[in-house]
């Protein structure tokens, strides 16, 4: 939806006369929400992020303000704003004052292409991975520029390394995003969700005898689809984003006891605050970019109800089989995760496939709660996601700068690479086994 | 004016304005970092002037290589050229009245150029047909009408015009219809056939044909005689004189595609060529900036 | 001679202000960064001359979209040999004055 789609009035929503001023009030409208999500979600991660790590070191965290706590988060909203706007007197003033609206903008731009639901973004683009790709490049100007304008060293020695560590890692990041871009051939980040939807992993039962594809639930997501190098994609892809956002244990250029708070040093109040926020936006666009390419973006984790009734009937008894057998933990988990692979797997192959809803949903296609359903489960992804990334934070140590650089570049990136060339190789099975066969069959085409 | 097209006006004068101050702020900013930041604007709006003139891929590889990587290097290289404790970097520069008016009078020979001289080759290509001793003209433009489009050209939208020109009054002619078909292969390798028919009266100018909404493909398109009515049925298809193996047009939504196709096509030697460009510089730009240890 | 009915010529005239702003940089300053900032002030002027005969001619294919992706990447890979040359000028001489590292001069 184009400001120029819905100036031409293809939208079918007449709120004013005038195209144009329907067009920007749309617009308008789902920024306006997006924005108030945002700062609700990052003000509530906040305090998430305290309770988080108090009770994984057997304390409460914040405690008393609101019922156990639960309104810290507003009172440091209001503590931010009301706080007193110091800017220091050798410092840049234009860009000092611009510099947290252009990281800001850089996170924000990313959340409008986002998928949240079967069909509709706020604005879907055909290149989709490689715009979010693109703009995030501004939060590292926007880091560049406020470390440089707050006129002190600390501040430009810690911008200078988040930007290095932050443009380091876009190359693992990169690649393995190439990797899974061969599989699903499309840039369009709707398309790649739904492309998750059919095909079990390793392209093992594609078909039915009458034609329709099988959908495979939680065994179609990207992260599955060919073995171990999907699963290695993923992991490598989430270490870059954990550097992109400078959490730990990337977070040299923030890290308290080094650099006094890096390049948001010189920054108070409402401006020290945008940081923040655009800190916590830039987790959840990380963590969505992982979603949608690795974890089945919108699509629910078991195509449908019988699906998940075999699934779980089926882990839960290879589990306690495992367990029965070696009586450990890890076993028991390893069985129940092969045990509703097989179970899915029976439910493909025995279950029904004729009537199960469109993308496995259990509202019917184009309804309201089809479009409630795929929010929910991309939320609960991203959410998951961050929740690890909040638990990573408090439990691992900080890296040294050498350390991330090489563990960057001669860890993740030859890896990187590794994998791109499996899945390649996996991708074009059926052109080089032909090929093979062709050649033990003494060369006749 | 419709309204879209006043949007598309004031996005390219503001994205325009906002290029052209960033390069004047880039050639005469006394500050270094200010200059820097100015080259950022002018990237960014030229990342926008490719979206507007439908490249999408380019623009978002503009932003991508030249934002996130060149300009990253320039301010990382002005930072680590000064005296870190400076805050501002004095830009010096040596402004005579030769280089700025050498500069105006490239401008003036430039616009001169543009607007007067030159002869872009827009208007469509002609191709006549004859008909029962009527002659017909055929044409295909881009959807804003103003750029003809070439036989096999690629429409990135998803709007062609067809324009059919009968020069005078016609005895055997009262309804001229123009049918557009699309041939390009599912997935699956079925042949999708779609079907687009336009129909306008015949008037002294001719008739034009919007196709909207026309899915990505391959196109061809034919023009019908319709003879004394509206009578279906007494429809004939007049031949046109395009080669049977390429299409008259083709609809693609962006550009990336048929750049991978010209990558991989024509332009394979290249693409090779450039990636060992590129790891030569950078190697060489790794080896040139190391620290040498100095006895 | 609005945009919408002429979109050729106003990208071409806006090219032709950034390529003389560019040159304009190139022929005045002394530091060579700046020096460096103009050139690809002159580079993004070809670049948005290339896409725009590409987008807005009859002339078929993709040829100006490739080789402006050319002319991306190479202006890359300029950048980052030029930019590790004027560090090295810098670590010998102290300063990036292109009018005052003339060593080789007699």
């Amino acid at each position: 939806m184009t400001p120029l789609a819905l100036a031409s009035g293809s939208w079918g929503v007449t709120i004013t006369g005038n195209a144009v001023f329907d067009a920007f009030l749309c617009i308008f409208a789902v920024c306006f929400l997006l924005i108030n999500f945002i700062a609700v979600y990052a003000g509530v991660s906040t305090l998430m992020e305290r309770k988080i790590a108090a009770h994984m070191q057997a304390r409460v965290g914040p405690y008393r303000v609101g019922p156990h706590g639960a309104l810290q988060w507003a009172a440091d909203a209001l503590k931010l704003m009301i706080k007193e706007d110091v800017i220091a007197k050798e410092t840049d003033h234009f860009l000092f004052r611009l510099s947290p609206y252009v990281v800001f903008a850089g996170s924000f731009a990313c959340w409008v292409a986002l998928p949240y639901m079967p069909g509709w973004s706020p604005a879907n683009f055909n290149i989709g991975i490689l715009y979010l790709l693109a703009v995030s490049s501004a939060v590292v100007i926007g880091i560049l520029m406020a470390g440089w304008s707050s006129g002190s060293k600390w501040a430009l020695f810690g911008a200078m390394r988040s930007a290095a560590q932050i443009v380091s890692y876009e190359v693992p990041i990169g690649i393995t995003l190439l990797g899974m871009l061969l599989i699903y051939g499309t840039l369009d980040m709707q398309e790649i969700s739904k492309a998750q939807e059919y095909g079990l992993p390793f392209g093992i039962f594609d078909h039915y005898k009458d034609g329709t594809p099988v959908q495979g639930g939680l065994w179609s997501w990207g992260l599955n689809r060919y073995g171990p190098f999907t699963l290695i994609a993923f992991l490598i892809y989430y270490i870059g984003a954990l550097a992109e956002t400078n959490r730990t244990p990337f977070d040299i250029p923030e890290a308290e006891s080094e650099l006094v708070a890096g390049y948001h040093t010189e920054y108070s109040g409402m401006r020290f605050s945008f940081f923040f926020l655009a800190e916590y936006a830039n987790m959840f666009v990380v963590s969505a970019i992982a979603t949608t390419f690795f974890l089945g973006g919108w699509l629910p984790p078991f195509p449908s109800p019988h699906a998940a009734v075999c699934s779980v009937l089926g882990g839960v008894a290879a589990a306690a089989l495992a367990y029965g057998a070696k009586k450990r933990g890890f076993d028991a988990t390893l069985g129940f995760i092969i045990g509703s692979g097989l179970g899915v797997l029976y439910s493909a192959v025995t279950g029904p496939h004729g009537d199960i809803h469109q993308y496995g949903f259990l509202a019917p296609p184009g309804s309201i709660g089809q479009m409630i359903e795929g929010v929910f489960w991309f939320s609960a992804k991203c959410f998951a996601l961050i929740f690890v990334m909040i638990w990573l934070r408090w439990t691992l140590p900080r890296y040294r700068v050498d350390q991330l650089m090489d563990l960057c570049w001669k860890k993740l990136t030859p890896l990187a690479f590794i994998n791109l060339v499996a899945i390649g190789v996996f991708e074009t099975r059926h052109e080089w086994m032909k090929l093979i066969a062709n050649h033990l069959h003494g060369g006749a085409p | 004016m419709g309204t879209s097209e006043l949007v598309l006006n004031a996005v390219f004068y503001v994205l325009a304005i906002a290029a052209v101050a960033g390069a004047v702020a880039v050639a005469t900013s006394k500050n270094i970092v200010r200059s820097a930041f100015a080259l950022l604007a002018v990237l960014f709006s030229a990342a926008a002037l490719y979206a507007v003139m439908k490249a999408d891929f380019i623009a978002a590889a503009q932003v991508l290589i030249y934002v996130g990587g060149i300009l990253v290097l320039i301010i990382f290289a002005v930072m680590l050229t000064h005296r870190i404790t400076d805050v501002k970097l004095s830009n010096d520069s040596t402004p005579g009245p030769a280089a700025f008016c050498a500069c105006l009078c490239l401008l003036f020979s430039l616009v001169v150029v543009i607007l007067f001289t030159a002869k872009w080759q827009r208007d469509p290509e002609n191709v006549v047909v004859r008909s029962e001793g009527n002659e017909i003209t055929l044409r295909q433009y881009q959807a804003d009408g103003s750029t003809g489009l070439a036989r096999g050209g690629i429409a990135v939208e998803d709007a062609v015009v067809l324009e059919v020109l009968v020069p005078r009054p016609a005895t055997h002619l009262d309804l001229v219809k123009v049918r557009a078909w699309s041939t390009t292969k599912d997935k699956d390798g079925k042949e999708n056939v779609k079907e687009v028919t336009g129909q306008a009266a015949y008037d002294q100018t001719g008739m034009r044909i919007r196709l909207e909404n026309l899915p990505e493909g391959d196109w061809r398109w034919e023009v019908q005689q319709v003879t004394g009515g509206t009578s279906e049925a007494s429809a004939k298809p007049i031949p046109t004189s395009s080669p049977s193996d390429k299409p008259d047009f083709s609809v693609s939504r962006g550009i990336t595609e048929p750049v991978a196709k010209a990558l991989a096509g024509d332009y394979l030697f290249a693409f090779e060529a450039v990636s060992v460009l590129l790891l030569a510089a950078l190697v060489g730009a790794a080896f040139l900036a190391r620290k040498e240890v100095r006895e | 001679m609005i945009f919408s009915r002429h979109p050729l010529e106003h990208m071409l005239l806006l090219s032709a202000v950034i390529f003389c702003c560019g040159v304009y940089t190139i022929l005045t300053r002394k530091n060579a960064v700046s020096i460096l900032m103009g050139v690809e002030l002159v580079l993004n002027a070809a670049n948005i001359n290339f896409v725009a005969f590409s987008q807005y001619t009859r002339i078929g294919g993709m040829h100006g979209n490739v080789f402006t992706i050319f002319v991306i990447l190479l202006a890359a890979a300029e950048a980052a040999v030029a930019l590790a040359i004027i560090i090295g000028i810098y670590q010998n001489f102290g300063k990036v004055d292109v009018d005052q590292a003339d060593n080789m001069k007699e």
